[in-house]
């Protein structure tokens, strides 16, 4: 009976109108969840070109030395 | 008849968003994006404020999302925040709000007489839920828009299961004994 009765209220639960966000919600969070891809991707190119360039250092003192 | 979450494929999503794609972000945010809002909606009265409290929900399980423990249940973890954004809210405004305004009524292919039927009950229902207590009506929602187990339920809530029970069963006690016409009559109608 209480399941019963349960179930028909979730029914009825289903039929009430949805709200929703605005687009421009959706567009801020989804624009946000795109600068939070980039934060990442961007350090790891500021790292490789941190490695690369100290690579360089090190093979110029290098060849400078044994010069 | 809304579908529970399937956890397996939202971590899916999860990581191939992490990897850099967007449009997985994209889908994730799209299945949660209406029982989210409208599990916020439902406990207060401004559709500004629900954006707001909405937008902060998303920045945070953004800002967290690669702390994500991927054998945990995304829906909990992020009706949790939601829970627990509510909280705060409820505590600097030093008030519990109600329900929500009726404005439209999903049309149904039955005769006029029972949709008049059916959207006096939908009515009443949402009526109902305004009126329940402020924590029976949040894990009534938390049920309905999240389709979370009991012991789930009380992990968001910060309660246990018998608790979570309880306020369910205070809710439904109340629910059905205001819409008992609508239980009644509703078999006849079809």
């Amino acid at each position: 009976m209480d399941k019963n009765t349960n179930d028909k209220i979730t029914r009825l639960y289903e039929q009430l109108p949805q709200s929703e966000p605005s687009e421009f919600v959706d567009a801020r969070i989804k624009k946000q969840a795109g600068s939070a891809l980039k934060h990442p991707l961007i350090n790891r190119i500021n790292n490789k070109i941190w490695l690369s360039t100290a690579a360089a250092i090190v093979l110029s003192v290098g060849l400078v030395t044994t010069l | 008849m809304k579908k529970d979450f399937d956890n397996a494929a939202t971590i899916a999503l999860i990581e191939d968003y992490l990897k850099g794609d967007l449009s997985a972000f994209n889908r994730l945010y799209d299945s949660y994006r209406l029982p989210l809002f409208n599990y916020i909606r439902r406990q207060l009265n401004s559709q500004h404020e629900t954006e707001d409290i909405y937008q902060d929900i998303w920045m945070s399980a953004l800002k967290s999302l690669k702390d994500f423990r991927r054998d945990s249940n995304f829906t909990t973890w992020l009706f949790a925040i939601a829970h627990n954004r509510l909280v705060d809210y409820w505590r600097k405004h030093q008030k519990l709000e109600n329900g929500i305004e009726l404005d439209a009524l999903s049309a149904q292919s039955h005769s006029l007489e029972y949709q008049q039927f059916l959207s006096d009950c939908v009515e009443l229902l949402s009526q109902l839920i305004a009126t329940l207590k402020p924590s029976q009506k949040n894990t009534f929602l938390l049920q309905q828009e999240s389709r979370l187990s009991l012991e789930e339920i009380a992990t968001v809530t910060g309660t246990n299961r018998e608790t979570v029970k309880s306020r369910l069963r205070y809710a439904l006690q109340k629910l059905r004994s205001g819409l008992k016409d609508c239980m009644t009559s509703g078999d006849d109608h079809g």
